[in-house]
């Protein structure tokens, strides 16, 4: 009877999991990015986990100006904020028609599972590849998002922690403008090697 | 206090926004009667619209401050959009209230957002082609002189 109780919490678990990795993006079709087997998987152990205590403390130590560079020139201003349980650094650039970068770090969101649940927050949200052999999802808000120049790339690094990268732009013109989760897809590539090599 | 922008709440006040019915007045500081204006000496102004002018002088300090002002609408569209928003409790109404409530207010806020943004990048943009152009003017007459 307890066992029968196990399993059906665990198929129920199971299945909002599944919804809770859909795409809801107005005016496209909303598309079930996972099937039942992924699903199991997604939510399986995260293989080299990595610690994110380093970045935790400094965020704005996750990215290097030089990293930042070829998307939004000079730096301006690298401002940590670590007030009310945030862990971000927003990186501004110098010419204000370029993008600018945030990082955030989330130390006990639950791994995969708590990357999926954030989904409710967005009228975006697409699971993609894993990043580095991480579990990543594409999340966004607004109109016409993600295609309207803001992306977040959110990618869970262990059972328990996640960090994401934001990119932003309100300026049509910048290059980025319409692929802006191709340049948080690299930026958190560039957050994990870094994360790999100060080890 | 002039209020020429008003974002989140916070006011942007044109350093030494006047109302003036001229695009050029010299020496309009405390004190100084408005009969002295074209006496001393003639400052030109950016006219930013709606009757508002300030001085070529402080419009960097301007420029400054409206770059600031679209750097807060960033952090502050980071803020409200990071993946930390979460419903206020377990249970199926707070699920809800995630999906159904903050989600559109969410989306509302990021529009409204990044339509400010672009407003003040137009304005930077608006007053850096008015200094740059009185810079060269300068520089022009100068070079006639």
């Amino acid at each position: 009877m307890r066992l029968t109780s196990t399993l059906a919490t665990g198929v129920a678990l199971a299945t909002l999991l599944l919804g809770g990795c859909s795409t809801s993006n107005p005016g496209t079709a909303d598309s079930t990015t996972t099937a039942p087997a992924r699903a199991t998987s997604s939510v399986a152990a995260v293989a080299n986990p990595l610690d994110v205590a380093k970045i935790q403390k400094d965020p704005c130590g996750a990215l290097s100006a030089a990293q930042l560079a070829p998307f939004m020139g000079e730096i301006r201003n690298a401002t940590p904020d670590l007030t009310n349980g945030d862990f971000t650094c927003n990186w501004d650039p110098s010419d204000v028609n370029k993008l600018s970068v945030s990082v955030n770090v989330y130390p006990t969101i639950g791994g995969p599972a708590g990357v999926y649940s954030a989904k409710t927050g967005y009228n975006y949200f697409e699971k993609i590849d894993s990043i580095s052999g991480y579990p990543a999802v594409h999340a966004a808000t607004g109109t016409n998002a993600p295609r309207n120049g803001l992306c977040r790339t959110i990618v869970a690094v262990s059972d328990k922690a996640a960090f994401d990268v934001f990119a932003q732009n309100s300026t049509s013109s910048d290059p980025h403008y319409a692929t802006m989760c191709t340049v948080t897809d690299q930026l958190v590539q560039q957050v994990i090697t870094n994360l790999t090599t100060q080890h | 206090m002039l209020c020429h922008t008003s974002v989140t709440g916070v006011c942007i006040a044109p350093f030494r926004a006047l109302r003036l019915p001229s695009r050029t007045y010299v020496g309009y500081a405390a004190g100084r009667d408005a009969r002295d204006w074209g006496k001393v000496r003639t400052m030109a102004s950016v006219d930013l619209g709606n009757g508002y002018h300030i001085d070529f002088d402080d419009a960097q300090k301007f420029i400054t401050a409206l770059q600031d002002q679209v750097t807060r609408l960033q952090h502050s569209l980071d803020k409200v959009t990071n993946a930390k928003v979460d419903p206020p409790g377990d249970d199926d109404y707070s699920g809800s209230y995630v999906a159904y409530g903050v989600n559109p207010m969410v989306q509302q806020h990021t529009d409204w957002n990044r339509k400010k943004q672009q407003e003040l990048k137009d304005l930077i943009q608006k007053v850096t082609t008015a200094v740059n152009t009185y810079k060269q003017t300068e520089h022009d007459n100068t070079m006639k002189a």
